[in-house]
């Protein structure tokens, strides 16, 4: 067992001996603070009112002959049966990128910092990325098709290479250090996000050239997605003390423009459905 | 009175039970916010602003039983403005002496805290943040994530990257640790 193994293990009982729990003496003062500021009325949380709005919205109309009504539904419910009976009898080919599920290979990598496919069907194991290089972390694309992996330099996390499913084509990507990237859903695309002097810089790197457009969205902009079926790239950035916005820009950097009517106190990360495409 | 009730009655403006409420998280905070920020005024004013705005936003708060989850995302957020008012420069002080009393191998537990001390120095402050609310404050990574306002992936990832740096420092040599798994990052 290495030290840091045996460190691992007393994690937290050796971080509560570097820094002690107890109440600190700012606490009374802080309860002060608090009780001379005024709590800000639910109502002004859009997410409470907006719904309560709408179940709340006074009747300006006199409610309908209920018989009708009943009616009208009963022909609904009947026309949807049958059009779910309908579509249940018809053959239909799923959207893709999600096809019948195959058995896949599964990523490893190995103590002697190789990268191998184990094929659970087979049960063999296949050696991708192997020789006197460190590499470590393998990362598929969303289509299967390619994989990233850190490679050591030294001591340290070198730089995030890529390579074709089965090993071949490997090639570097970025240097370190990297602090997010995404594949785009065909796996022809990139973004990085790189700490540079602890700035953020933003790119998007093309898998078959290696050509990197740098976006220019300033520091605040570390977590970003590829849009659905469009050529735009959603990102937020929360600026000091402020709310966080929500941004679409195309994916040359172009055209950045805030999404309006997040809510203030949104401060998780936004994902497209797969189907926003409109 | 249970904390659901305290949550319910500090909701309502109640001063005194948003003070026992805070009596008890805010140790822990405070020591974890100084495990992240290495820097006590930094600490105390992320810990501060992340209460404060527990405070205020009470009301809206939308389900009680999510409370200890809610303060937790205000005060760690503080804790990422905070290191990104401070930009990102590095910040480097003496944590607190140790005052509690320890048992067993006095000198192994002093020398492995050293060691560790020095491990989580090498880490960004957005790596020891996920580090210390995993292990410290117990936190699952699904939690951690979402505490931070980043993805599963991006959760993993920082930890996955944390511990082989601090594995690195501590060790000196990454090939003396156990097997690398295919441990994914976003």
């Amino acid at each position: 067992m290495s030290a840091f193994d045996r460190i691992e293990q007393r994690m937290p009982e050796l971080m509560a001996d570097l820094a002690p729990a107890s109440v600190p003496d700012y606490f009374d003062d802080m309860l002060r603070q608090a009780g001379r500021m005024r709590q800000r009325p639910a109502w002004a949380s859009l997410e409470r009112w907006l719904p309560m709005d709408v179940v709340a919205r006074p009747v300006l109309l006199r409610a309908p002959a209920l018989r009708p009504l009943l009616v009208l539904l009963l022909v609904g419910l009947l026309v949807a049966a049958g059009l779910l009976l309908f579509a249940g009898s018809q053959r239909t080919r799923l959207p893709e990128p999600f096809g019948l599920a195959r058995n896949g290979v599964i990523l490893l990598g190995t103590s002697e910092e190789d990268i191998v496919a184990f094929d659970p069907v087979t049960g063999t194991t296949t050696t991708l990325i192997g020789g006197p290089t460190r590499d470590i972390a393998p990362w598929f694309s969303r289509d299967g098709s390619k994989f990233m992996f850190v490679r050591l330099s030294g001591d340290e996390i070198g730089s995030y290479w890529l390579a074709n499913a089965d090993g071949s084509d490997a090639r570097a990507i970025a240097a370190e250090p990297v602090d997010w990237f995404e594949f785009d859903d065909a796996g022809m695309r990139i973004l990085l996000v790189r700490l540079l002097d602890g700035e953020a810089e933003s790119s998007v790197v093309d898998v078959a050239s290696g050509a990197s457009t740098v976006l220019h969205l300033g520091d605040g902009a570390r977590a970003l997605y590829w849009r659905p079926g469009h050529d735009q790239i959603l990102y937020k950035t929360s600026p000091e003390g402020g709310p966080t916005d929500f941004y679409l820009v195309n994916a040359d950097g172009s055209n950045a423009r805030m999404i309006e009517g997040v809510s203030p106190d949104a401060i998780n990360d936004a994902q497209f459905s797969p189907e926003a495409h409109s | 009175m249970d904390q659901r009730e305290l949550v319910e009655r500090a909701m309502g403006g109640d001063h005194d039970a948003f003070a026992a409420l805070a009596g008890a998280f805010v140790a822990r905070l405070d020591a974890a916010a100084r495990l992240i920020l290495r820097d006590h005024e930094l600490a105390r004013d992320a810990v501060q602003e992340g209460f404060l705005a527990a405070w205020r936003g009470l009301p809206s708060l939308r389900d009680p039983d999510r409370f200890e989850a809610w303060l937790h995302r205000l005060v760690f957020r503080s804790c990422i403005n905070s290191i990104r008012r401070r930009g990102r420069r590095p910040m480097e002080v003496e944590l607190l002496p140790v005052d509690a009393p320890v048992v067993g191998d006095v000198a192994s537990i002093v020398a492995d805290r050293d060691l560790l001390d020095a491990a989580l120095k090498r880490l960004q402050p957005e790596q020891r943040a996920v580090i210390v609310m995993h292990y410290y404050l117990g936190m699952p990574l699904p939690d951690v994530a979402a505490a931070l306002g980043i993805p599963i992936g991006t959760a993993k990832s920082r930890h996955h990257r944390s511990l082989q740096q601090m594995r690195l420092a501590i060790d000196g040599d990454v090939s003396a640790g156990p097997p690398v798994t295919g441990e994914q990052f976003a």
